[in-house]
């Protein structure tokens, strides 16, 4: 796809009437060539998604202030609404262009919501004393454009550096081979844990015990 | 026409017009806006705000020709105007007193 995504486009012409749509859209047609030539179609036309979201509270908020026409911009000549028509009106006389709008803006606010609500509720439900407390910390990579993890010395230095925090831990989801229990060894998920996680989390280990302090120092010893 | 106090954004959007001089639109301020805050910036809102300070005669706009990688459409180019100029040295002024005497460290 080289091209916006039409159905986008249809809604910014929606929520800015008039010619300014033509100047907002040829903004967004540029960027859009740009993200697609660095990071593919896909990428491209979920930025150009992004960016309509996130535009509809700004064009909104524009319908209900007064902006001058083009060419009119002299206060002793008056200003007048953005827009050749009401823009009821026009929400009338696009009823599918109006149902996708009101599906937008349900999705866009209902969508963070109920992700809130999802995530709020597990936390309190994580049978750890202050579960409230736990945030999960990312970096962001400028390479990928999204969120990645620590290596070891990356870790070793924010939790040395931070004050925010009670303290932190690190975390990695492996493959591990578990023998002899309950039968034959089998594969299963696990995750890694830094040596300072269960003390951070509060709770003791169900079997064995806790790896020391000791043990996290670079060159110690397997099981210290 | 009274021009009022500059709200954060639009003042980041006046300091990229002044830089990028002849080349200002709505792309061009965006990107570099970013380039030098880090932030993500919305087309939008660069493009409204560019509107706004246009309506409070702080820059002023001529039409560009249209061009294919913009889908045939024209871009819209600002330029400052004495306005806004004046706006942001009174802005710089404004902020380097509030500054002053205060610790590149931000300690006591």
């Amino acid at each position: 796809m080289s091209r916006p995504p039409r159905l986008a486009e249809r809604l910014i012409r929606l929520l800015l009437p008039g010619e300014e749509h033509d100047e907002l859209l040829g903004d967004l047609h540029e960027r859009f060539q740009g993200v697609l030539g660095r990071k593919g179609p896909v990428r491209a036309v979920a930025w150009y998604w992004m960016q309509t979201f996130r535009s509809t509270p700004h064009l909104l908020l524009g319908w209900l202030r007064p902006v001058p026409r083009r060419g009119r911009l002299s206060t002793h000549q008056g200003v007048s609404f953005a827009g050749t028509g009401s823009p009821f009106r026009i929400l009338r006389q696009e009823p599918l262009l109006s149902l996708t709008t009101v599906t937008v803006l349900a999705i866009g606010i209902g969508a963070p919501t109920t992700m809130y609500s999802i995530v709020t509720g597990l936390r309190q439900g994580l049978p750890l004393p202050d579960a409230q407390e736990l945030v999960a910390i990312a970096r962001v990579d400028p390479v990928v454009g999204g969120a990645a993890g620590f290596d070891a010395l990356q870790f070793d230095a924010v939790r040395e550096a931070q004050s925010a925090m009670a303290g932190l831990a690190a975390y990695r989801p492996v493959g591990a081979q578990i023998d002899g229990w309950p039968g034959a060894p089998t594969r299963a998920m696990a995750v890694e844990l830094s040596a300072h996680a269960f003390a951070l989390l509060g709770v003791d280990p169900v079997l064995g015990r806790l790896p020391g302090e000791a043990g996290a120092e670079p060159g110690a010893p397997p099981g210290s | 026409m009274r021009h009022g106090s500059l709200g954060e954004f639009e003042h980041l959007v006046l300091l990229a017009t002044l830089h990028l001089g002849s080349d200002a639109y709505g792309v061009s301020v965006s990107e570099f806006i970013e380039e030098r805050t880090g932030r993500r910036v919305n087309q939008a809102a660069t493009y409204l705000t560019l509107r706004r300070l246009e309506e409070k005669e702080l820059v002023q706009s001529s039409m560009g020709e249209p061009t294919p990688e913009r889908g045939g459409r024209a871009k819209r180019l600002f330029t400052l105007t004495d306005a806004g100029r004046v706006q942001l040295r009174e802005k710089r002024e404004e902020l380097m007193a509030m500054w002053e005497g205060i610790p590149e460290s931000l300690g006591p």
